[in-house]
């Protein structure tokens, strides 16, 4: 199932609905450009070898075919070893929904839901949410998705946890894209939300034992929403940015978690992916997802390196993304030219930093080396405003309505 | 009284800091009044502080590398430079014109497509450098007339390497001369 070509022919055998497209293995230039014209512009040009945003290049009308066969060929070659590119129907206005699956040796195969990963920047997922807002007023699609998903799974015969990629087109219609054939990076919204452990599953299943949850069984509590800690540069087209990680402060509160591949003094060098951290937050709602995650993206800080942090937040705050009106084309439509709004340094910062030149040049400095405790760096929080408010105090408590 | 110079990206801000038992007293600029601070140290990088009659506690993260300063308050990077007296004057009559354009990272050049002594409009595509497996398109950052190139398609660049020389439009006859001075600097 890696290689997308060989994916497609099967799902096809499955009738899991695919775009339209040419998917035969030439890869002859005029060949192609024939193929384009036959299923329509704008057409997509991807690498047949793997994923990830490489060799993928949109073509809106056939005078840019050239250059984009051309790179994406010179992409797909670097990345993969082979050259070897598709061509397929673009669909405007996407949205990027897959389906977890896991697949016993016994043949059985249970979905864990969908995740929606439709807020990207150069094909790559930054925020991922479990349930799909798309399917708040659809829940019919998300059984038929499912479905859909269990007979791709057992056209191949899988085995393992694995995810089947759909591109959704605005009028609910949804097409295979891929199957990813491992554990994902955003995998761990679906086990907040369904409290199911893929990993365990993952190796239970490798050493023969049968899936114990069925099907009727699995359900979902709550929200999940994922954002990726990447070390980039939004205001440069989202370069990749080197540097020495000085300090840290990373956010610590219930029903958040943070998979963080990094620490205080480490060198974030440009030879790998760029990724820092994964941060998790599980809620009832996805209102109160949204707000747990900009809290938490508050007291979230690298210093001495870019990030994206910034960015995310933004993107959280953005009333589009609040409505749910998540596709692909969500940051090119709303943060293509988006600055960061460096205000002069406020005077806490001024004062902060001379108290610390003061402090690091020794004049009867008093350390206090106690660091326990100190997870909240918010001066606006509520509880400080809090008043006369006591928790646990059934006089206040009882003020509110019986429902 | 020591006196500190900080560069907060748009302008020079004067801070003068004393100490008066636990207390800090803070001048900014050339402000009459003093400000308060109450300051506590919590930890490696890490600062709890008070001032005025702000109801607020501010906690913050700092760090330094070289005369950067780094400051995480109020869910923000706050980035100064510490810097000398002397530079600072300077700074202000210094008009600093950069013409070179420097890879953003490391990669191999994959592709040019301009040569010597093309014009190019401003955000036209100049050359991609693949980093990462991905192709990061190089655009000029205004309009001009490519001056040099530094390399040639295969070759691996480092990151703030000078991979061309791109002059003004407007400004072509005086930029000729300072350029020939900015490429000495850069040797």
């Amino acid at each position: 199932m890696g290689d997308k070509v060989a994916a497609r022919k099967r799902m096809i055998e499955a009738d899991v609905p695919i775009i339209p497209g040419y998917n035969g293995g030439s890869q002859s230039y005029s060949f192609l450009k024939k193929q384009a014209h036959r299923i329509g512009f704008p057409v997509i040009i991807k690498a047949s070898g793997g994923g990830g945003g490489k060799g993928m290049r949109i073509i809106q009308d056939k005078k840019e075919f050239k250059s984009a066969y051309e790179a994406a060929r010179r992409e797909a070659r670097a990345a993969f070893g082979v050259p070897d590119i598709y061509i397929e129907k673009y669909i405007d206005n996407p949205r990027h929904i897959e389906i977890q699956i896991l697949g016993d040796n016994q043949g059985n195969v249970v979905h864990l839901f969908e995740r929606e990963c439709s807020i990207q920047r150069r094909y790559q997922k930054i925020i991922e949410e479990t349930p799909s807002p798309f399917f708040e007023r659809r829940p019919q699609l998300r059984e038929t998705m499912g479905e859909a998903a269990i007979n791709a799974a057992k056209a191949v015969g899988y085995t393992n946890a694995g995810t089947v990629e759909f591109v959704v087109s605005s009028d609910g219609s949804f097409y295979f894209l891929e199957m990813n054939t491992r554990l994902q990076v955003e995998h761990a919204i679906t086990e907040a939300t369904t409290g199911i452990d893929l990993v365990k599953w993952q190796i239970r299943i490798a050493s023969g034992q049968p899936l114990t949850p069925i099907q009727d069984k699995i359900t979902q509590y709550g929200h999940a929403l994922e954002v990726r800690i990447y070390a980039e540069d939004p205001q440069n087209n989202f370069l990749p940015c080197a540097g020495t990680v000085l300090e840290v402060q990373f956010p610590e509160s219930p029903g958040v978690r943070h998979d963080a591949g990094f620490q205080a003094g480490d060198k974030i060098s440009t030879y790998y992916d760029p990724m820092l951290a994964k941060l998790i937050v599980h809620s009832e709602s996805r209102q109160d997802s949204i707000r747990k995650m900009a809290f938490a993206l508050s007291n979230y800080a690298a210093l001495g390196i870019t990030t994206n942090v910034e960015f995310l937040r933004e993107v959280l705050a953005h009333p589009a993304f609040k409505r749910g009106w998540t596709t692909t084309h969500f940051i090119k439509n709303y943060f293509s030219n988006w600055t960061s709004v460096m205000d002069k340094a406020p005077i806490e910062a001024l004062l902060a930093a001379a108290v610390f030149e003061a402090m690091e040049n020794g004049a009867g400095v008093e350390m206090n080396n106690e660091v326990n405790g100190y997870t909240d760096v918010d001066p606006f929080s509520p509880w400080k405003y809090a008043g006369k408010w006591r928790v646990g105090v059934k006089r206040i408590l009882s003020k509110f309505p019986k429902s | 009284m020591s006196e500190i110079l900080f560069d907060d990206g748009q302008s020079i801000r004067k801070v003068r800091v004393q100490r008066q038992g636990r207390k800090f007293l803070v001048k900014i600029d050339d402000n009459e009044e003093d400000v308060i601070v109450e300051a506590q140290r919590r930890g490696q990088g890490r600062l709890q502080l008070r001032y005025g009659n702000s109801p607020s506690l501010y906690k913050c993260v700092l760090a330094k590398e070289g005369t950067d300063r780094f400051i995480f308050v109020g869910g923000r990077i706050y980035k100064l430079q510490k810097v000398e007296k002397k530079v600072a004057i300077k700074k202000e009559d210094e008009e600093l014109i950069d013409f070179d354009l420097t890879s953003p990272m490391p990669g191999k050049i994959v592709k040019i497509l301009v040569k010597v002594g093309d014009e190019v409009g401003a955000k036209d595509e100049l050359l991609i450098v693949e980093a990462m497996k991905m192709e990061n398109r190089i655009l000029a950052p205004y309009a001009g007339r490519v001056e040099a190139i530094h390399f040639v398609v295969g070759d691996q660049v480092r990151q703030g390497d000078v991979l061309l020389d791109l002059i003004p439009q407007e400004s072509s006859e005086t930029a000729t001369q300072q350029n020939e001075t900015s490429n000495e600097t850069l040797i």
